[in-house]
């Protein structure tokens, strides 16, 4: 191929349009990859070194800020203080000791809740459970519909003055909390109150959905000659399950672990909804997770806190070395099968 | 447990314990899929029901419903002003941020995912790994810093910024596209280049309407996912508000959060929306979702 009055070599000037395509196609990208990943990150850990006045907006080290006591690691000092500090250091901040705890209480939920409950449903419609075909429809609902619809819809079916299940309780005898469950004040158990509770069965009923389908998926691609032979051997349907499809589906079940683990540190959703924005932080204080302490804080902060700053760092550091650890970990004791 | 004895020539009989364990498959998948669809019924019927009758007997799902109070609530529905928005007002600006979101999020990383799979260049590992790297590692910090940035370019409460952070090409959907183009023969596009097609031109000719089906999957996620999306429109579009914020505000709005027949009757008319799509495209947004969960 030569091209008009030049004496280009053909590879060289291939070589030459491929990496003109490339780059340019990758340009976008990699500006926003570099902005709005490293960049920010990299921000948020610099301000976490800062302080900002909020009426003048100006930013200084934080070593230079008359009020710090532990030098150019003080917004760090504070945010492990508000992380597992006592209530007297911040009252009324709701990223408060609390948070942590309800945060870390959901990574068990996930393992052990909603990930079994998940299988199971899976494993139910793979295995043509009667019923299978209506639930394999009904049980995807939640995943297409919106969080908010699901919110306000549980909010109202649990209302003490509204909700259809007060009223049965009510109907049957019984008596529901004052408030009702998503009641919650400064005064309870950070972890074992009933609005706390309440929005975690909410998690577990709306969450099901989300990963239902990649393991339906995994478990349609698993080879039946396995299963025909097993139950010719006369292996149960739950040897089966133990023996055949967990170790094949596994990868999977890997990243969707991963996933909720991940998941954990970024949830907020449900309980802004189901508590309301509006709530103010009485509300809040036994509700909250890391990140709608942080989501507050960017909503109704119009400068940076550096402790905010600070405190995001840690809980990313954290984070990311659990989700490799967990990674790592599953990856080196168990085997991926070929099939 | 005790195995399970089959019998010759006569149908397998299912033992006790694998009729035990469906029993418990079907009792979970029973109590969620009942939930899921009483929650459904129970969301309609409240929307056809006249606020004065829900207040004073909320149990009984079926009182105070009349052809015209339906006409009547999903009337003031449409009409209320919340906060200074109605709900056409804010149908359109849905319309236009998931038009916007679902067109960037799908094209940019199906670009990037095409030029990653086909075509060998320094940075190719490195990129692979930054998008597997951003699923991993909890960023929630950087959404402060994500703000302030777009504070000070002015381009919050605006689309062009919630355009702008949809136009990532390095995310899940582009691991996807990736797998998807790796799988394509690359003779498609070398016969295009003996043709003389420059590569832009063999990948919107001859590639990308391989992945006609992909893309549509992606596109209908990616549609549903913003049509539902809560968070960026609370952040970034206060003042345009989309659907999914405004039924938020409805639920807060001292004068409408009481009247949950009229809130009830929005949330119809978004559940509606995204369950007349997926009746059309289940298929598809299974498969989408699905590609995601690879072999095993």
């Amino acid at each position: 191929m030569k091209d008009k009055g030049q004496v280009l070599q053909p590879k060289k000037k291939l070589a030459n349009r491929n990496t003109l395509f490339v780059y340019g196609v990758l340009l976008w990208p990699i500006i926003h990859f570099c902005v709005f990943w490293i960049g920010m990150n990299f921000n948020t850990f610099l301000y976490s070194f800062m302080h900002t006045n909020p009426i003048t907006k100006e930013s200084i080290w934080i070593s230079q800020y008359e009020f710090a006591e532990h030098g150019i690691f003080s917004n760090f000092v504070d945010a492990l203080q508000m992380m597992f500090g006592s209530e007297d250091f911040n009252p009324g901040q709701i990223l408060n000791s609390g948070a942590v705890w309800r945060t870390l209480s959901l990574i068990p939920l996930s393992i052990f809740i909603n990930l079994p409950l998940t299988l199971a449903c899976a494993y139910g419609i793979y295995k043509k459970v009667l019923g299978y075909k209506l639930f394999r429809v009904v049980l995807f609902v939640p995943a297409i519909v919106s969080s908010v619809v699901l919110c306000l819809v549980f909010k109202l079916v649990i209302d003490p003055d509204f909700g259809v299940l007060p009223s049965l309780i009510k109907t049957l005898g019984g008596s529901v909390k004052d408030g009702g469950w998503l009641y919650s004040i400064k005064g309870d158990n950070p972890v074992f109150n009933s609005a706390w509770i309440s929005i975690l069965i909410f998690s577990i009923w709306a969450g099901i959905s989300g990963n239902l389908i990649y393991f339906v998926s995994a478990m349609s691609k698993l080879p039946q000659s396995c299963f025909e032979s097993a139950s010719l051997d006369g292996a149960t349907e739950w040897v089966q399950f133990i023996k055949i499809v967990m170790p094949m589906i596994f990868p999977t079940v890997t990243t969707m672990l991963i996933t909720l683990i991940a998941g954990a540190f970024t949830w907020f959703t449900p309980t802004l909804l189901l508590i309301g924005p509006s709530a103010g932080n009485g509300s809040y204080y036994s509700t909250s997770s890391i990140a709608l302490g942080i989501v507050i804080d960017t909503k109704n902060s119009t400068v940076y806190n550096g402790v905010i700053c600070a405190y995001s760092f840690i809980v990313a550091a954290f984070g990311g070395t659990l989700i490799f650890s967990v990674k790592k970990l599953l990856e080196k004791t168990t085997e991926e099968i070929e099939y | 447990m005790k195995a399970c004895e089959v019998k010759p020539n006569k149908p397998k009989s299912k033992c006790l314990s694998d009729r035990v364990l469906r029993s418990i498959l079907f009792a979970i998948m029973f109590i969620f899929g009942f939930s899921f669809l009483f929650m459904l019924f129970w969301m309609v019927m409240t929307s056809f029901r006249k606020y004065s009758v829900f207040t004073q007997d909320p149990a009984n799902i079926f009182s105070g419903i009349s052809f015209n109070q339906i006409i009547q609530n999903y009337s003031e529905a449409f009409t209320k002003k919340v906060d200074g928005f109605t709900l056409p007002q804010t149908i359109l600006n849905t319309l236009i941020y998931v038009a916007g979101v679902t067109v960037v999020s799908t094209f940019v990383p199906m670009i990037t995912g095409y030029v990653v799979a086909k075509y060998n260049f320094k940075l190719k590992k490195v990129i692979i790994n930054c998008a597997v790297i951003t699923m991993i590692i909890p960023t929630i910090g950087s959404m402060m810093s994500t703000y302030q940035f777009m504070s000070s370019l002015h381009l919050t409460n605006s689309f062009i910024g919630v355009f702008l952070m949809s136009s990532g090409g390095i995310g899940f959907s582009f691991l996807m596209f990736r797998g998807f183009f790796a799988s394509i023969p690359w003779e498609f596009a070398e016969s295009g280049f003996i043709d003389g097609a420059s590569n832009f031109r063999a990948f919107w000719s001859i590639m990308m309407p391989q992945a006609r089906s992909i893309i549509i999957s992606i596109m209908i996620v990616s549609f549903i996912g913003a049509w539902n999306d809560y968070f960026t429109p609370y952040l970034y579009l206060a003042k345009n508000p989309t659907i999914a914020l405004y039924v938020q505000l409805l639920s807060i709005n001292q004068r409408f959060k009481a009247n949950y027949p009229m809130q009830m009757s929005v949330l119809v008319f978004m559940v509606a929306v995204v369950l007349i799509i997926y009746a059309f495209f289940s298929k598809r947004i299974m498969e989408s979702m699905s590609a995601g969960g690879l072999k095993g």
